[in-house]
């Protein structure tokens, strides 16, 4: 377990204050993420995990600064990665960043592997693109990585195409071209969602020894609470385009302080559970972003609202290592009302 | 934010009700052409109702007279005037078009959807056929089908509809392929649909933008079919005028008097523009509003 | 609304395969064939849920909808409430298909986008020329209640809808008929989680409420023991594994089913347990491996695994399991 130091020294990745809004048809302004902060110490795993809508992958993607018009940056958002602000850097810059300091893989292999050009062409080319070396010591790298990422036999399958490739196995090759200049980070978002359960088990495996054997930080995007649960030493919560809890995952998971967690946390089906029981559910839907209620966004849907819940949006309430964007949270300890601390 | 949760959004935003699509048409784009054909066919229609007798009046003594005022555009070789003939000519010409267009989109159209959903090997032949014919050349083929019956308006409108139908068959097979994959077609069946419900109650709907736009094309196409065949004394027989027959009339006189050809040439050429941008304008709407949610 | 609960099946398979061709070249010969199911036998009783359960490939999809006949079978026979439908026709296929109904996966494409809600959910009763237009219209509408559809739905168009909204549609028109069965495909995949329990209570509750049969086919097992009386594991067009849920759980004798259960991301076991990792990839349903389709990834293959292929073989208390040495592998 990494320990918990605040030191810029651990700290491999900051992000204040990120907004990212987009530009609709109808003029108004879409604001997908509102202000919000996370850091990820070096060689952790971090899990951020949200519903669709609620604006993870748009916070994965503006890391690396892969948002495009008509979506935008705040003027006020700051990422700190490795000691560099980003959102400060040339499009030179960044070019250097993405690949040596940090790499990223996605759902869908098809997104980031050219089905033109054979597996082996593409790490190897990747490597080649941030260092000067030759093609037979890339080839040789680009070897190296397939088996990293086990894909069996690479000698014979670095001259196949992406479409002779399985599911499973294109992932890998993604996962490789990603770190084959060995970044510090990597950026996975929902990178198993579309796999075979037996093979998502293969792949998290490997994500895990990757952490172990590079000491390469993890920041994973779901929407599975399992997945973080498995592999990740922190977790947040986002829902609709906030942060609404964040900590440690074996404290998240089992004492989890804001309503939303716990309501997810209840209506997943586990094995084993009781088959008489109805699932709790959460009523109702996530809120439309571009007119969004006042107060808490999530008040509209929660058994535990009340007054203040709709006037004032929560801001994330920390208390050590753990925040919950909650006013419950501020409420002094009644006999049997968990708070935080 | 997901990109079809934007889309969601945005369709919500800009369109409360109804089909939506349509609302997503480009109505200057549209309004030019479509007003322009519509006048046309509109006068067209009329003038021969009210003076019918007009295109074939001869006045041989005022043969191939410029403009005056009892004949706004002058007359041809055999006096008669030509604006009356012009208008008769283009009716005949849309006469062709349409009719032939609606019996190629009926016959072909039912066919390619049967064949692209029906199992039946039937369907294998019938392509197989309509490849045979689409490796003709239209013109060759027109030529062949009017020697063939006859050469006046049915004919003609037999002809260039038999021309047509292959591409109708090919496209709408390719349609109800396309559009097969979706479960929709699948639920149509489970619910207990027939083939015919499925093919025209729940297929038909969703294929109606690209048929429309094929259409557009094949009314230009058939157009300039008509005129090919009546300029080379294939289509509608004198004295009936048809736009090609002008051509071939006016070509005779070419040296004397290139004014009277000019006309049904710049005409035909106006209506072919007319449907290409219709059909334009509709390909890039109907590629637009196919927004999917995921 | 119930019928009986008896010992006879709503829906029998015996010995149900469906193989696609493969074609190439210009006279189309067969050169391959997807053996999406492999031979399948099951039972599905009145009143339970059935649950099936597999990875892709396993023809889990497919086996549904041959039990239907949205495909046919390349051989074999189906029974439904006694009677044999594999070979009706026309007519007699449309009877049929109002007392099984099926939901789809993907509401996005299963809706015609060129329909309304409310014409989306009377479909059924307008093409089996059930009550007036405005009979069809009003019990559309109580249906939609039924599933949580408010009546001004009824004028939008599925683009409108979330994705929520599209599933509960999907149901409603299946129910619209009064079916006996329902085969649901896959119905809560796509869905968000917290959407997720809504539509699965819901469907607990119309299966109270109406009486209904449910096969139910999905590649989450924590969702299908929830809801499934008995569940079906399949691999590659075979089943392997048919148990109760509970004794699935408890007891799951195959290796697969071992494998499967442990793979499972499961937010309170996470880290205690130790996971079993299956090597490599499931292999093509048109070149299936000899013998035990299995043994290429089962960690406790032995040589005869790859000569005889294993039989769906019944130990008890209705728990059958296809393998050589079922009870064997642990994890």
């Amino acid at each position: 377990m990494m320990s918990q130091r605040s030191d810029f020294d651990s700290e491999l990745l900051r992000i204040e204050h990120l907004t990212v809004s987009f530009a609709t048809s109808g003029g108004r302004r879409l604001v997908a993420i509102d202000d919000i902060e996370l850091t990820l110490s070096r060689g952790s795993i971090l899990g951020l995990v949200g519903e669709s809508g609620c604006g993870k992958s748009v916070t994965a993607r503006s890391i690396l600064q892969l948002v495009k018009p008509p979506g935008r940056i705040g003027a006020a958002s700051r990422i700190w990665l490795d000691g560099r602000d980003l959102t400060r850097l040339s499009p030179d810059e960044l070019r250097r960043v993405r690949g040596p300091i940090a790499g990223m893989i996605f759902q869908e292999p098809s997104t980031a592997i050219n089905p033109m050009y054979t597996v082996g062409n593409q790490i190897s080319e990747t490597i080649r693109a941030h260092e000067r070396v030759s093609g037979r010591v890339a080839r040789t790298r680009a070897l190296e990585l397939m088996s990293l990422v086990r894909i069996p036999a690479p000698n014979r399958r670095y001259d196949d195409f992406p479409h002779q490739m399985s599911g499973g196995m294109r992932q890998r090759v993604m996962i490789a071209i990603a770190i084959a200049c060995h970044p510090k980070l990597l950026i996975a978002d929902e990178p198993t969602t579309a796999l075979d359960v037996t093979i998502q088990a293969q792949i998290l495996e490997l994500l895990t020894n990757l952490r172990s054997q590079l000491g390469m930080a993890i920041l994973i995007i779901t929407h599975d609470l399992g997945i973080v649960a498995g592999m990740a030493d922190r977790v947040a919560i986002m829902y609709a385009g906030r942060i609404v809890e964040q900590g440690r995952t074996e404290e998240v998971l089992q004492d989890p302080k804001h309503p939303y967690t716990q309501g997810l946390l209840k209506s997943v089906p586990v094995l084993g559970m009781d088959r008489g029981a109805r699932l709790p559910s959460i009523p109702g839907t996530v809120p439309n972003l571009i007119d969004l209620p006042p107060g808490c966004r999530f008040a509209p849907r929660c058994a535990s609202a009340f007054e203040k819940c709709r006037i004032e949006e929560p801001r994330l309430i920390q208390l050590s290592d753990r925040g919950a964007a909650c006013w419950l949270c501020e409420l002094p300890t009644r006999p049997g009302t968990a708070v935080l601390g | 934010m997901s990109k079809a949760a934007l889309a969601m959004l945005d369709a919500a935003a800009t369109n409360a009700k109804g089909r939506g699509s349509f609302e997503r048409l480009r109505a200057p784009a549209l309004a030019l052409p479509g007003l322009f054909l519509a006048l046309l066919v509109l006068i067209s229609v009329i003038t021969p109702l009210v003076l019918p007798d007009a295109p074939f009046q001869q006045h041989l003594s005022e043969a191939l007279a410029g403009p005056s005022s009892a004949h706004p555009l002058g007359t041809d070789e055999l006096g008669r005037d030509l604006l009356s003939r012009l208008i008769l000519g283009t009716r005949i010409s849309f006469e062709v078009g349409f009719g032939s267009t609606a019996v190629a989109l009926a016959i072909g159209g039912l066919l390619g959807l049967w064949s692209g959903y029906s199992e039946n090997p039937v369907g294998a032949v019938i392509m197989r056929l309509s490849d045979v014919l689409l490796a003709f050349p239209s013109i060759l083929l027109a030529m062949l089908v009017v020697t063939v019956m006859r050469t006046d308006l049915p004919g003609v409108i037999v002809a260039v509809a038999l021309v047509n139908i292959p591409v109708f068959v090919r496209l709408n097979r390719a349609l109800m392929l396309s559009q097969r994959r979706l479960e929709y077609v699948e639920a149509a069946k489970a619910l207990g649909g027939s083939t015919s419900y499925v093919i025209l109650r729940a297929v038909l709907p969703n294929v109606l933008a690209p048929l429309a736009v094929q259409s557009a094309l094949a009314i230009a196409n058939a157009v300039l079919l008509e005129a090919g065949l009546s300029f080379l004394g294939l289509g509608v027989q004198p004295p009936t005028p048809s736009l090609g027959l002008e051509l071939q009339e006016a070509a005779a006189y070419l040296r004397q008097d290139a004014w009277f050809g000019i006309f049904p040439g710049l005409l035909l050429i106006l209506i072919v523009l007319a449907l290409n941008k219709l059909a334009d304008e509709g390909a890039r709407w109907y590629g637009r509003t196919d927004l999917k949610v995921e | 609304m119930t019928s009986p609960v008896t010992n006879v099946p709503l829906l029998e398979a015996r010995s149900v395969y469906k193989h696609f061709p493969v074609r190439r070249g210009l006279l189309q010969r067969v050169v391959a064939k997807v053996r999406a199911v492999d031979g399948v036998d099951l039972e599905i009783l009145p009143l339970e849920t059935f649950g099936l359960v597999g990875e892709s490939g396993c023809g889990k999809s497919t086996l549904g909808r041959t039990l239907v006949r949205l495909l046919e079978p390349t051989s074999g026979e189906i029974r439904f409430q006694g009677e044999a439908i594999t070979r009706l026709q026309g007519r007699e296929t449309k009877r049929i298909r109002r007392d099984m109904q099926f939901i789809f996966q993907d509401s996005a494409t299963s809706l015609n986008p060129r329909k309304t809600i409310g014409e989306i959910v009377a479909e059924g009763l307008l093409i089996h020329n059930i009550g007036t237009a405005r009979e069809r219209h009003s019990r559309a509408l109580e249906i939609m209640n039924r599933v949580g559809l408010g009546p001004a739905l009824a004028d939008r168009y599925p683009q409108e809808c979330s994705g929520g909204q599209r599933q509960r549609v999907g149901i409603a028109r299946a129910l619209v008929l009064e079916p006996k069965l329902v085969i649901a495909d896959e119905p809560v995949s796509s869905l968000d989680v917290s959407i997720q329990s809504q539509v699965l209570n819901l469907l607990v509750d119309l299966r109270q409420r109406f009486g209904l049969t449910y096969l139910f086919i999905a590649h989450n097992l924590a969702v299908v023991t929830y809801i499934a009386d008995r569940v079906a594991v399949m691999y590659l067009g075979k089943v392997v594994e048919l148990a109760t849920s509970e004794d699935l759980l408890l007891n799951p004798l195959h290796p697969y089913t071992v494998s499967l259960l442990s793979a499972i991301p499961d937010v309170m076991a996470a880290r205690r347990r130790k996971r079993v990792i299956l090597a490599g990839e499931i292999p093509s349903p048109m070149s299936p491996p000899s013998g035990c389709h299995f043994r290429t990834r089962c960690p406790i293959a032995q040589p005869i695994c790859a000569e005889v292929e294993p039989t769906l073989v019944s130990g008890g208390r209705g728990h059958s399991v296809a393998c050589h040495f079922p009870g064997t592998f642990s994890g």
